[in-house]
């Protein structure tokens, strides 16, 4: 286990996260992928704490700020998921035609 | 902490009060929950940030340090009210949405959660510009976006208004991922969080691969902010779907901070690997020009036409990029105070209007001709018209760009605001030319009128007024 390993293994779950955002169709699944890029991120952090910052404190407190700040744009994503849900039922992306971009 | 100090942080210190001033206001003192001693309460606490960022500017003193955390230079306090005046006109803007029209029952709802968090929004902006290392950065940024997310969803029942919110958090979201994922390499680079640490390594190791490789996520996440081509898809959508103020305050404000972003890395702990950047800075603002310019010819929804507008503002934007660090940041300031003005004037006329389409004001100029005559003043600004300040805005603009050597880039951006003059003269021809439609009713309040009045006088008298332009620099300039 060193930083490289920690390094690859972020950056394969960051390019999943990345994958999943532009195959999957359920909204759900887009708001996962993005959650699997963020938690790239966070390893991401966490190894360089743990292997090489001058400051390994920075890094861990910055992956509880990433924790916390995150989860609001969740629950505000996920409340715009409700209201969708509410308004018609499958919550297929591409269906999202009304407007076209 | 002393005078000096204080009255720098005055103004972000009640930027990031309002939301709470006009929260508790809402709860204890507006039992019906109406919009409009909320909005007042915005107005006034928003008028005092404005008339602090006056006095600190006038007040003349460098940029101070609070806490190795927080930075105040005189050119952020300009952004500062920037973002505070354009949360102003658009709370005003959004007023009359929360009464019922002819018996009709209210469009929005729930206006003290509305404005604040329009102020919230705000404050976050003004936050992400005084970050002085990664934390407050994102926190900033994210305070700025999280609101606007909910703003943009804000007609619960409508389905292109959910629609449109969705597809901004989802971009949104992706924007925070890519960025976060350029502050982890930059914190591996550097091992520590603060700018001063950031700069003394890249002056250490100047070509630094991982540091390279974070900018490009960085700046792929403001070109989503920015709605830079080919990131611009949500733009049109979000801007269709949310209320028409919201839109608005997205097309001003939140481009204002999203460039301000760009400022606070690219010429700060950035620096020396922006001209590394700079290829990617001319293509994208060639192809962003030209993708908003050919957008806005074949739009009928006025939104979703300012939506390609902007877009094609922001290419232009993007040359400010490719200039030395003083005369960028006064041509970015120049500009987008300019242009704040005059879209926020376009989308006050057709506030009031209450239209949807973009020929909603057809024949204004023979019902209301003081409406016409603002609406005129605001489209030949944004398209360069000579007298007016939109004009000085670009100038400076293609002068970043032809001072740094790129002259085929600003012939390119030249053409490309010849062709945008195509669409803005269509709106003009609308409100001039053809007739008006039976039964349209359109009421001015006084104050309305006063603030329309201030706003084409401004996009008038700028541009006439050596003061301003020297102003500006002059705040650009110092550190």
């Amino acid at each position: 286990m060193n930083l490289t390993n920690c390094l690859v293994l972020a950056a394969l779950v960051f390019a999943c996260g990345v994958f999943g955002l532009l195959r999957s169709r359920h909204i759900i699944n887009l708001l996962i992928s993005i959650e699997l890029m963020l938690n790239a991120v966070m390893i991401n952090f966490i190894a360089f704490a743990h292997f090489r910052a001058a400051d390994p404190t920075a890094g861990s407190v910055f992956v509880i700020f990433i924790i916390a700040l995150t989860s609001a744009e969740m629950a505000v994503a996920l409340a715009v998921v409700m209201a969708l849900y509410r308004q018609r039922h499958p919550l297929d992306v591409e269906r999202m035609k009304r407007l076209r971009g | 902490m002393n005078l000096h100090t204080a009255i720098l942080l005055l103004p972000d210190a009640l930027l990031l009060a309002a939301p709470f001033i006009v929260l508790f206001v809402d709860l204890f003192f507006n039992p019906q929950h109406d919009a409009r001693p909320v909005r007042r309460t915005l107005t006034v606490t928003l008028l005092a940030v404005l008339a602090a960022t006056g006095a600190a500017l006038a007040w003349g003193a460098p940029e101070v340090v609070f806490l190795n955390a927080y930075r105040v230079a005189p050119w952020m306090l300009w952004f500062k009210a920037c973002f505070a005046g354009a949360a102003l006109v658009a709370a005003r803007m959004a007023e009359p949405c929360f009464a019922g029209a002819e018996g009709q029952p209210a469009r929005l709802t729930r206006p003290g959660e509305f404005f604040t968090l329009l102020a919230f929004a705000a404050g976050g902006m003004s936050l992400t510009l005084s970050a002085r290392d990664l934390i407050t950065l994102f926190i900033g940024l994210e305070l700025a976006t999280i609101p606007l997310y909910v703003l943009a969803g804000y007609y619960r029942r409508h389905e292109d208004s959910t629609e449109g919110a969705m597809k901004y958090i989802i971009m949104g979201s992706l924007a925070t991922a890519f960025v976060l994922f350029g502050y982890s390499l930059l914190y591996g680079a550097a091992g520590h969080l603060q700018f001063d640490a950031l700069a003394a390594h890249l002056a250490a190791h100047p070509g630094d691969p991982l540091v390279r490789a974070a900018a490009l996520f960085i700046f792929t996440a403001a070109a989503f902010k920015l709605a830079l081509a080919p990131f611009h898809m949500w733009a049109p959508d979000v801007y269709h779907g949310a209320p028409l103020p919201v839109a608005a305050f997205l097309s001003t404000a939140s481009k204002a901070a999203a460039a301000g972003f760009l400022v606070v890395l690219f010429y700060g702990p950035l620096a020396p690997i922006r001209p590394a950047l700079a290829p990617v800075f001319a293509i994208l603002a060639a192809v962003t020009m030209l993708v908003g310019n050919l957008g806005s010819l074949r739009q009928e929804n006025f939104r979703r036409f300012m939506a390609y507008s902007s877009i094609a503002q922001a290419g232009y934007l993007l040359l400010a990029f490719l200039a030395e660090r003083d005369f960028a940041v006064g041509a970015l300031l120049y500009f987008l105070t300019v242009y704040l003005i005059a879209n926020l004037a376009a989308f006050f006329v057709y506030a009031l209007v209450r239209g949807e389409g973009v020929a909603a004001v057809n024949g204004l100029a023979r019902t209301h001709p003081a409406l016409a005559a603002v609406l005129l003043l605001a489209f030949f600004s944004l398209a360069g018209i000579p007298p007016l300040a939109g004009f000085n805005g670009k100038f400076w603009l293609f002068t970043a760009a032809a001072g740094a050597g790129r002259y085929g880039l600003v012939l390119f951006a030249v053409l490309n605001a010849v062709v945008s003059l195509y669409y803005y003269m269509n709106v003009i021809r609308a409100a001039y030319i053809e007739p008006p439609p039976v039964g349209r009713s359109v009421k001015v309040p006084r104050d309305v009128a006063w603030l329309l009045a201030l706003l084409a006088a401004l996009l008038l008298g700028l541009a006439l007024c050596p003061a301003f332009n020297r102003a500006v620099f002059a705040a650009a300039a110092r550190p």
